[in-house]
């Protein structure tokens, strides 16, 4: 009668465990990390006309699971839209990295135009940046970035993805100097 | 003692009677058996096929006349001979042109016959003929008669050139109807044929001395002057063969035709049309420029007015070496004038009177002459027409008179000019030169007119030195350029890129992701109604890196 007893109980007890469920993890938003301007003051402000591919423009990050197949994640989301964070990103270093009489041309010629056709990280930990930039009606320069996450994580991504962005900057300085 | 009375009986006794009445009813049974036996005859074939002695019937009309008796092989060991009695009361149907022929199954491009006869076996038809009776001795046809001799009709007899895939039993058409059929083909010689054809009644009362035959197999095409024509008749007819008979579109009926009348058979349509008529003239033309363009059958015309047709094209009507002789040959192009068509009358009185007026007319200018009648195709035909300053005489090139010929590009050209310079003429003059007066004088007005309008534009022009020349005018300038200053000033603040215009971008991106976010959840709902109210556990996203 004993073991009868506790295995009904055992039963009972386990519909209803099973009917509980697990608390649902929290969604996580992420920014770039600000850049730290040493002379704010002064510098001049580089003119960046920034055009991103449509699936950029989401509040999810993307992520590449396999071959093709990209996932968007549900719990980890952009603070504000990426069109604002890496105009801001760029902006800033550009301006802080270039001469103010480059920026001064450029502004002239019409602005800087970048354009960007990927940007996202995947399983392995690659995070890859491709577009193009151009100034003016000049051809435009292709450039294919690719940078390994030092950890895995969201965290770990958005940083990587800013020293990416840092990467890029750095090219653009080169080519225009 | 008595002494027997011994009396001698001479007549016979009655028994004998009997044998007697016996007697004579076999002698009339005999004789009935031997009268009612029927008529012997005899019927030669190619072969027995199907005929059996005492099954094989002999019928007229599908009625049982007699019976096969016997069948044999003749001395000649070619045919056989079939023995047959017919019944007594069908004697009388044993003429002289009477038919006999096999009915069997038969299968040809006139359909299937004698089915019939699968089942109930082959029979001899006798077709009765109209001679007198009497006759015993027949040869049997291998084929069924095509023209029954107890049907009304008309035999007619055509003279072709060629057969053109003519057979026995192909149908002959009136209007597309069939109305009789070929019955026979015989070769005349080696460019003539004879077809004999049976048009049936009462449709043989359609044919008249101005009908034309013409053979319908297949289909014909011809491009001339005046462009294309097809000619075909019914389906049967252009894929079997069969003859046709019709009134060509100028003549009328003519007189009833008797039996045996010879008529032309004509190779197609066309050709009826062409030369429709009975009697015509030919006369040869020599041209001295190319003949390129002009074909046979194309018409010949006065005047636009068709009277005859281009009949053949050949060097072989210039008589004996003249084209070797001659400096420059002509091209000799031999054409058929028909006085029906210039006359109206088709007989050989009317050819005579052609020749004579042709002969008074071609010394009073007449000439051939080539014209082209179609741009397009670059076909040509022949125009008779007078061209007075030219006199000449028709004169004979081998077997035919010839009419004169003209060049005629240049005359063209001068009447051209001549109808030109007729147009000219009727221009009224007159009437545009006083038209060009009342113009002139208008003009003048006008002028006057616009004098006085210079004069009001001046006074204008015054008036309005005066406004400028007010203060207020003179402020206008820089009250524009002051709204213009302001307009540039609101208009910065909306190409301001952290202004109104970044802020909109911003706001339509929002709305944007907000769009998308709603089509999401109706996606959802749309696959998964109950999520509204039952949230599906979600997996948890994947790791960036974690593969690593």
């Amino acid at each position: 009668m004993n073991f009868i007893k506790i295995t009904l109980i055992a039963i009972v007890s386990s519909f209803l465990f099973a009917c509980s469920s697990q608390p649902e993890p929290s969604t996580q938003y992420y920014l770039f990390p600000y850049p730290e301007n040493k002379a704010l003051q002064q510098r001049v402000e580089i003119a960046l006309n920034l055009e991103l591919a449509p699936y950029l423009k989401t509040d999810s990050i993307a992520l590449l699971k396999e071959g093709n197949l990209l996932q968007f994640a549900h719990y980890h989301r952009w603070a504000q839209p990426l069109q604002v964070s890496i105009n801001e990103s760029l902006v800033d270093k550009l301006s802080n990295q270039l001469p103010g009489k480059v920026v001064d041309d450029i502004n002239q010629l019409g602005g800087l135009q970048l354009q960007i056709v990927r940007f996202h990280g995947n399983l392995q930990g690659e995070v890859m940046l491709i577009g193009a930039w151009s100034i003016a009606q000049q051809k435009p320069e292709k450039f294919i970035l690719r940078m390994q996450q030092s950890a895995e994580g969201y965290d770990d991504l958005v940083s990587t993805m800013d020293l990416l962005l840092d990467k890029l900057v750095q090219q653009i300085v080169k080519q225009l100097i | 003692m008595q002494t027997p009375t011994i009396k001698k009986r001479t007549k016979l006794s009655s028994v004998w009677i009997i044998p007697l009445f016996a007697m004579l009813v076999s002698i009339w049974f005999v004789t009935q058996h031997y009268l009612n036996r029927g008529t012997e005859i005899e019927i030669r074939f190619q072969s027995a096929e199907g005929i059996e002695a005492g099954k094989t019937l002999i019928k007229t009309l599908n009625v049982e006349v007699g019976v096969v008796t016997k069948v044999e092989i003749n001395e000649d060991l070619l045919t056989v001979r079939v023995l047959a009695r017919i019944k007594p009361e069908a004697t009388n149907l044993l003429r002289q042109d009477s038919q006999f022929w096999v009915v069997k199954p038969r299968i040809g491009s006139k359909g299937v016959s004698g089915l019939t006869t699968l089942l109930s076996g082959a029979y001899i038809e006798l077709e009765p003929g109209n001679d007198y009776p009497g006759k015993t001795s027949f040869v049997g046809l291998e084929n069924p008669p095509l023209n029954r001799t107890n049907k009304d009709g008309l035999n007619i007899y055509l003279v072709s050139d060629a057969s053109n895939s003519l057979n026995a039993g192909d149908p002959v058409l009136f209007k597309g109807f069939e109305v009789g059929q070929v019955t026979q083909i015989e070769i005349l010689n080696s460019k003539k044929l004879k077809t004999n054809i049976f048009i049936e009644s009462p449709y043989d009362r359609m044919v008249t001395s101005n009908s034309r035959f013409y053979n319908t197999s297949g289909v014909s095409f011809r491009l001339n002057a005046q462009g294309i024509d097809v000619f075909s008749d019914s389906i049967e007819s252009t894929l079997t063969g069969g003859i046709s008979f019709d009134l060509p579109a100028t003549l009328s009926p003519g007189k009833a035709v008797t039996d045996g009348t010879e008529f032309k058979l004509y190779e197609n349509k066309m050709a009826i049309e062409a030369h429709p008529y009975q009697y015509s003239v030919d006369y040869l033309l020599l041209f001295e420029r190319s003949i390129r363009g002009l074909n046979i059958g194309e018409y010949v015309e006065y005047r636009g007015v068709r009277v005859g047709t281009v009949v053949d094209i050949s060097f072989d009507y210039l008589p004996e070496n003249q084209f070797d002789s001659a400096n420059a040959p002509k091209v000799p192009v031999l054409i058929r004038l028909d006085p029906g068509r210039i006359l109206g009358e088709d007989s050989p009185a009317a050819v005579e009177k052609l020749t004579k007026i042709l002969n008074r007319h071609v010394k009073n200018g007449l000439r051939a002459a080539l014209k082209t009648g179609s741009l397009v195709t670059g076909q040509s035909y022949i125009q008779l027409d007078f061209y007075p300053d030219q006199s000449k005489s028709i004169f004979n090139v081998g077997l035919y008179s010839s009419i004169p010929t003209t060049h005629d590009d240049l005359d063209s050209m001068l009447s051209d000019i001549g109808v030109f310079a007729d147009s000219l003429a009727k221009l009224p003059l007159t009437q545009t030169a006083s038209q060009v007066n009342n113009m002139l004088a208008s003009a003048e007005q006008t002028m006057q007119e616009a004098t006085q309008l210079i004069q009001s534009l001046n006074q204008f022009a015054a008036q309005g030195k005066q406004l400028i020349e007010q203060p207020s005018a003179q402020e206008l300038p820089q009250k524009l350029n002051t709204l213009i200053t302001e307009l540039e000033k609101t208009l910065q603040l909306f190409s301001n890129e952290k202004g109104l215009a970044s802020s909109l971008d911003i706001t339509l991106h929002e709305v944007q992701s907000t769009l998308r976010s709603i089509q999401k959840v109706a996606d959802t709902i749309e696959s998964k109604p109950d999520s509204l109210l039952f949230s599906s556990p979600r997996q948890a996203d994947i790791v960036p890196g974690k593969d690593k």
